[in-house]
């Protein structure tokens, strides 16, 4: 395990280094560059209104803004809205928007602005946001800077989902016309309030987006150009960023594998921050509607055969940390350790295995299965499969590996279930998203879906009572029941919160200074010359 | 018999093709017993990941990003890149036989029919052909087999074929037909032994395409992923060949040595057997 304290420890070295440039360069931010960035892959359209995936949002949350932004830690910072009230019943909620405000073809943006795109966009074309939006019955404008929503019932996910990355506010004036949103020009060419206006969009190889002069934070963008440039092969984008053609790549655009060498060179940075919003963890789905995943002493069978540690080290490369459950640690408000826990102790496998009845047979082997590998995720997956089967290896279960495309995979887990288990990753966001262990979310041939067969009435009570609760310790009771459940009933077996990284010139400065890092605005992103 | 084993004797004055044959025959060796003497299987998770070849002692040729054992799996990729090679070959070269012994021999609308096929066949270009059809089906070494054979196996057909037309024309052939012998025994009696010759030659040559074909496979993530061929070994190691590069490498090699001993072989049956070449 000699690798393991090496690379933990320089990948504590590269976030010290971090840490440290963080607090020097509190210098006063310069004027002026072009800023190139890499992000993969390309997105399929700039407006995140209608397409909630993170490639559209890289771009747009430049062009596009939030009613809110959330700070490092988490809180609401105002943006389009300057200040908000919440009703004690948490059932009205008003925003006071900024005044002065233009879009980037000189109109003003009023209160409109945002009632369309709450009711047009947000509540209706947006796949998170019509849970987050779904209690919003009516919107006020009672002038030309003052939103009031009623609520049917509270909605504490809503607080928390008004960056540019969940909620852009879209212009009324340009999208309002009564043809199809999704189909206006301006959704590849928007039409913004934020720091960067669109250029232009060179299919296949590039986004330019240029300072917006008349930004309502004065001064600020500091850089003239803004690149967004798509590379398709991940060693040629090393290579973009290790020669310093790009000085900026943000989510992990690289093997993972190469981002020690990247960080060991004396001009760039790594960092893992900037991803918190998200709290992606990962995961391992037992198909529990049948044999043998069906009885619940296999899964924790394989939860304590399942040495998450190795797949961290060997296969992250250390990016990320190991998990209790669903909600990441840092998220501490709802997060909660006090529940069962699955450490890697192979004998405690076999013998819960036994007890199910699995026993070996003449050769050594308890059961035959077939794993799903995600390889549409990319190389990691593969690696996973591969020691996995190992790992299972130990405790007499054979595993055939199964590979196959992105089509074929979705319709074999969400439509068919016809699967044994797989591994993904799953988004939980600041205010606890727990689709994946609903039982109303068993919605067949719907990706992303339920695919587990899992259904819990006490959990299902939980998390809907959760999505209305208004009192926070309420809030934080049922989350933390739902963690206790759900890791004990443990559909789904939760690797580790992962840790994307962003890979920077060292000459670039202030560019995660929000909850969402690099999928934030970009305004206080510098180049130092 | 004076025929064949003068062949033979070409065939060992011909330095080249002598030395491809023992690599090939070693080669052989090591995907049979290799294995199984060795005991480590390709997929143990033996050591640390990236030990450097001769950096351990008991590693010869180091691990991989996972600590597994490059050596064990080079053993086991000789196994499924000659397997899965040759398999693949006898499908081609039983295809091949069968669609240009019926062209060559009944020519007109069998002919033309069978060659418009081949050319289809012959007109995409192979590799993609193997990839959309391992795609379709699930991949798994049976699915390899079938594809690279599909895909190989026009290049037999054109040379059976041109055989069998001249061979219809030769005296013994024609007086086969006169005496009215059965079409099946000309074609397998008569015709077929005669055409074999140059079919063997090809064959050898197609086996190393198999094996290419194979190793990109692989090295794409295409290939069974349940078995360690060298093609797998070398896609793993693509992405730290900027660091580990030896992990791609070593298959590479081995890849390069096989297919270089095939090609010698195949010249050296070819010279062996060409009149042409023969020296007095």
């Amino acid at each position: 395990m000699g690798i393991n304290l090496h690379l933990r420890a320089s990948l504590l070295g590269v976030v010290m280094a971090t840490a440290l440039a963080g607090t020097a360069f509190a210098q006063e931010p310069q004027r002026g560059g072009v800023l190139t960035t890499i992000h993969f892959p390309e997105p399929a359209v700039l407006s995140s209104g209608v397409n909630s995936g993170f490639v559209a949002a890289y771009v747009s949350t430049k062009i596009y803004e939030g009613l809110l932004k959330y700070d490092r830690k988490g809180d609401p910072m105002p943006v389009l809205a300057t200040s908000w009230d919440v009703a004690k019943d948490g059932l009205t909620i008003t925003f006071h928007l900024r005044d002065g405000v233009k879009w980037h073809d000189g109109q003003d943006f009023t209160a409109d602005d945002v009632k369309f795109s709450l009711e047009k966009v947000w509540k209706v074309l947006h796949s998170r946001g019509r849970l987050i939006f779904a209690n919003v019955q009516q919107v006020d404008t009672p002038d030309k800077l003052t939103v009031v929503l009623h609520l049917s019932k509270p909605s504490p996910a809503l607080m928390y989902s008004l960056n540019s990355f969940q909620a852009q506010v879209m212009p009324k004036h340009i999208f309002d016309d009564g043809s199809d949103i999704a189909k206006n020009p301006h959704i590849n060419a928007p039409i913004g309030t934020g720091p960067w206006k669109f250029n232009e969009w060179q299919r296949g190889s590039h986004v330019v987006l240029d300072r917006n002069e008349s930004y309502w934070d004065t001064g600020k963008p500091y850089p003239d150009r803004l690149v967004v440039r798509y590379i398709p092969d991940a060693a040629a984008r090393s290579a973009a960023l290790e020669t310093g053609e790009a000085q900026l790549g943000a989510q992990s655009p690289i093997p993972l594998s190469d981002v020690k060498r990247l960080a060991s060179l004396p001009d760039i940075k790594v960092t893992t921050e900037g991803y918190e919003y998200f709290a992606n963890v990962s995961t391992t789905y037992f198909n529990t509607a049948r044999k043998p995943f069906s009885d619940i002493r296999v899964r924790h069978a394989f939860a304590y055969a399942t040495d998450r540690q190795a797949m961290l080290d060997d296969i992250w490369y250390g990016y990320g940390k190991l998990a209790t459950g669903p909600i990441a640690s840092y998220n501490t408000k709802f997060y909660t350790a006090d529940v069962p826990q699955y450490p890697y102790d192979p004998e405690k496998a076999k013998a819960l295995l036994d007890e199910a009845g699995y026993t070996p047979d003449k050769d050594g082997i308890r059961m035959r299965l077939t794993y799903d590998v995600n390889s549409p995720l990319g190389a990691e997956y593969v690696r996973l499969g591969e020691l996995l089967k190992q790992q299972f290896a130990k405790i007499g279960v054979e595993l055939t590996l199964r590979t196959q495309d992105l089509a074929t995979f979705l319709k074999r887990i969400y439509t068919d279930y016809d699967y044994d288990f797989y591994t993904a990753y799953n988004g939980i966001y600041t205010y606890p998203i727990l689709s994946q262990w609903w039982g109303k979310n068993i919605q067949k041939g719907v990706p992303f879906s339920n695919s587990t067969g899992y259904a819990n009435p006490r959990v299902d009570e939980l998390i809907e009572a959760a999505q209305i609760e208004s009192d926070p310790a309420k809030q934080v009771e049922e989350f933390h029941e739902i963690q206790k459940i759900v890791m004990e009933d443990l559909p789904v077996l939760v690797n580790f919160e992962l840790d994307p990284v962003t890979i920077y010139s060292t000459k670039v400065h202030d560019h995660s200074v929000t909850y969402d890092g690099p999928f934030g605005s970009f305004s206080d992103v510098w180049i130092e010359r | 018999m004076n025929g064949s084993s003068g062949a033979l004797f070409r065939f060992s004055r011909n330095l080249p093709a002598t030395v491809g044959a023992v690599v090939l025959a070693v080669i052989a060796l090591i995907a049979v017993f290799a294995p199984a003497i060795y005991g480590t299987g390709p997929w143990d998770i033996v050591s640390r990941p990236f030990y450097w070849p001769f950096e351990k002692a008991g590693l010869p040729l180091g691990t991989d990003m996972l600590g597994r054992d490059i050596l064990a799996g080079m053993f086991d990729g000789a196994r499924a890149s000659l397997l899965i090679g040759s398999l693949a070959t006898a499908m081609a070269v039983l295809l091949g036989l069968v669609v240009g012994l019926l062209a060559g021999f009944y020519g007109r609308r069998v002919d033309n029919v069978l060659m418009r096929v081949t050319e289809i066949f012959q007109t995409i270009p192979s590799f993609v052909l193997v990839v959309i059809l391992v795609a379709m089906l699930k991949p798994s070494v049976g699915t390899v087999i079938i594809a690279l054979g599909a895909v190989t196996w026009p290049t037999i057909a054109r040379i059976v074929r041109a055989e069998t037309l001249s061979l219809r024309e030769r005296e013994f052939v024609q007086a086969g037909i006169a005496i009215g012998m059965s079409d099946t025994r000309l074609l397998f009696v008569h015709i077929l032994p005669n055409a074999l010759p140059p079919v063997i030659i090809a064959a050898s040559l197609l086996m190393a395409q198999a094996i290419l074909l194979e190793a990109g496979l692989s090295f794409l993530g295409l290939g069974d992923p349940n078995v360690m061929s060298w093609g797998t070994i070398m896609g793993n190691g693509r992405e730290v060949l900027r660091q580990y590069w030896y992990i791609s490498a070593m298959p590479g090699v081995a890849i390069l040595v096989t297919v270089l001993a095939l090609n010698l072989v195949g010249e050296g049956i070819n010279d062996a057997l060409n009149p042409k070449l023969r020296q007095l």
